[in-house]
């Protein structure tokens, strides 16, 4: 796999924890003046919603099944950078996907109250038993769009067994594995991604075989 | 404010979107949230000092909401690991 | 930006003749930054429901798809190519668009309208910087174009056959996972154009629903800068840089929602914007 020429900016020396960076002094007044700006009653009021973000996978590393002493950030975009020793500090987590054969046994699947089932499209939960492949991706039907997902986890010369092992790892692992379900559905639905994040899942992500 | 951090703020006058280098996490706080922010960056520990500031910024009283809102705040940004509690001194 | 292409695939070679009519052809010998080969499967799969495999500098890198996906496939692995080597840009899943020296970017997750827009625009005076991938410089935040063929599906291909009379299309690739493939030819004199940068100057998030009127709405920066991070490739890989380039664009770009249902308002929407 051909490797990136550059490698993440790192500003910090890595042998000693830095001393805190000077604040960018006019952004910070800034902010204390825009807030000067605002009545109580409308800051108090923003304040109360979520904090929104960007974020895919947070901090969280995985490896090539060819390499697994390589780690590398587990997110689409991240894919083939490698996590420098100085970025080490403050610890990735393990993005710990199963390969697609470890969910042949319905007895993997993620459970809930004796139901086996899979999160899929906008979230929803598809079961074992009857769950097509169409359905729980939101796609258009015909060949093996039409299958069981439970039977096309052993049909390994299609890409479908990759994409369901991605949402199985979303639903089994949750916040350990990169991405949510829907998350993964939504990237099958992508022309853009559809590729990039089909390789990500298939290469690094399967990267756990019991 | 944890050491470690290296914070990358842009803003246009209302809400403010910062990047913070370590994780790659890219986060919209509203304006209370960052200048509570600006306060912790230029040295603010505590919460009382934190509350007047702000107050002193809205042209008021600290008062039980502002206090509440900013420990949800803290509390957020204690799970992103942004800042770490200190201990009590004796 | 060369790419060498080498396929056993007819309908392939079809597809580039008729699509890449207008583009420079470099002789063998000359560099290229990218080899394809996309070609028939070996072994039984090159006769038992025939499938076509994509080799990027001699590796697979892609799952087999059926024989009949053997174009679109080209054109996907072609984006892959490029989003996986800009490393000295923002890329971000949006087209774009120039007019006057000015760009305007339209990141869209599917199914919002974004390519029947794009392939409306770039027939309405607009010239066509990228339909699929916006390359943001980070050195200077201009836009390098990549002038490829606009892919469009299902009823857009019935749209834009009526809206531009005459347009060249591939023959239609039918039951891949989007439903029913086209792509459409760049007008030739975009292709010759295909070396000029732009400076961004709109972002606009277009939202294609039937029977709305045309409305462009006035979105916050800092909304702006999460939707189309989200809309990014590699933002995470660029680090700080990536947010940088991605703030610096936001702050120089008015930015829009745009809803549509009706392409000739949607081109008089535009028009008025160009003419801002």
């Amino acid at each position: 796999m051909n490797e990136p020429s550059h490698q993440p900016v790192v500003t910090d020396a890595p042998s000693e924890l830095p001393a805190a960076a000077p604040v960018e002094v006019s952004s910070a007044a800034r902010r204390r003046q825009v807030l000067r700006g605002l009545s109580s009653g409308a800051a108090l009021a923003a304040a109360g919603a979520p904090l929104s973000a960007l974020a895919t996978g947070g901090r969280k590393w995985c490896f090539h099944k060819d390499t697994p002493h390589r780690h590398v950030k587990a997110s689409v975009s991240g894919m083939q950078s490698t996590i420098t020793s100085n970025m080490a500090v403050g610890g990735w987590t393990e993005s710990k996907g199963k390969h697609c054969s470890y969910y042949h046994a319905g007895a993997n699947w993620p459970s809930d109250s004796g139901v086996r089932f899979c999160r899929g499209n906008n979230n929803a939960k598809f079961l074992f038993h009857n769950a097509k492949f169409k359905d729980m991706f939101g796609c258009f039907g015909g060949g093996n769009n039409e299958l069981l997902i439970k039977d096309l986890l052993n049909k390994r010369t299609a890409p479908h067994c990759h994409w369901i092992t991605a949402c199985l790892n979303a639903t089994k692992l949750t916040t350990d594995f990169s991405y949510s379900a829907s998350e993964v559905v939504n990237l099958f639905n992508n022309p853009a991604k559809n590729l990039f994040a089909l390789q990500f899942f298939r290469d690094y992500q399967e990267n756990h075989r019991s | 404010m944890s050491p470690v951090i290296q914070l990358h703020w842009r803003d246009w006058g209302g809400d403010s979107v910062v990047f913070e280098a370590r994780s790659g996490l890219t986060q919209q706080f509203d304006p209370l949230s960052a200048a509570a922010m600006a306060c912790i960056e230029s040295g603010v520990t505590d919460l009382g000092e934190l509350s007047q500031q702000l107050a002193e910024d809205l042209g008021t009283q600290p008062d039980s909401t502002l206090v509440e809102s900013l420990c949800t705040l803290l509390e957020r940004l204690t799970k992103l690991g942004w800042i770490e509690p200190q201990p009590l001194q004796d | 930006m060369a790419f060498r292409l080498r396929s056993d695939v007819p309908a392939v070679a079809r597809a580039v003749e008729r699509l890449y009519a207008d583009y420079p052809l470099l002789a063998a010998d000359q560099f290229c930054d990218f080899e394809l080969a996309v070609q028939r499967a070996a072994g039984l799969r090159r006769w038992l429901r025939p499938q076509v495999t994509a080799h990027y500098d001699g590796d697979p890198v892609f799952e087999p798809l059926p024989l009949g996906h053997a174009f679109p496939l080209t054109e996907w692995a072609l984006n892959w190519c490029v989003t996986t080597h800009a490393f000295e840009h923002l890329s971000l899943h949006a087209a774009v668009v120039e007019r006057g020296g000015r760009a305007v970017i339209l990141p869209a997750p599917p199914g919002s309208g974004k390519s029947t827009l794009c392939a409306a625009l770039i027939h309405r005076g607009w010239r066509l910087l990228s339909d699929e991938l916006t390359l943001v410089s980070l050195a200077d935040g201009r836009i390098s174009p990549v002038v490829r063929p606009v892919s469009l599906k299902n009823r857009s291909i019935d749209i834009l056959s009526d809206f531009v009379p005459g347009a060249v299309f591939s023959e239609p690739t039918h039951d891949t996972v989007k439903g029913t493939v086209a792509h459409l030819r760049v007008p030739s004199e975009h292709v010759e154009r295909m070396h000029e940068t732009a400076l961004p100057a709109w972002v606009v998030f277009p939202r294609w629903e039937a029977g709305a009127a045309a409305t462009l709405t006035t979105l916050p920066k800092p909304d702006t800068v999460l939707e189309l991070g989200r809309n990014s490739f590699n933002i995470q890989t660029l680090g700080a840089a990536g947010f940088q380039a991605l703030a610096d664009l936001v702050d120089r770009c008015d930015c829009h929602a745009f809803q549509y249902g009706n392409l000739d308002e949607a081109m008089a929407v535009f028009d008025r914007l160009a003419a801002s």
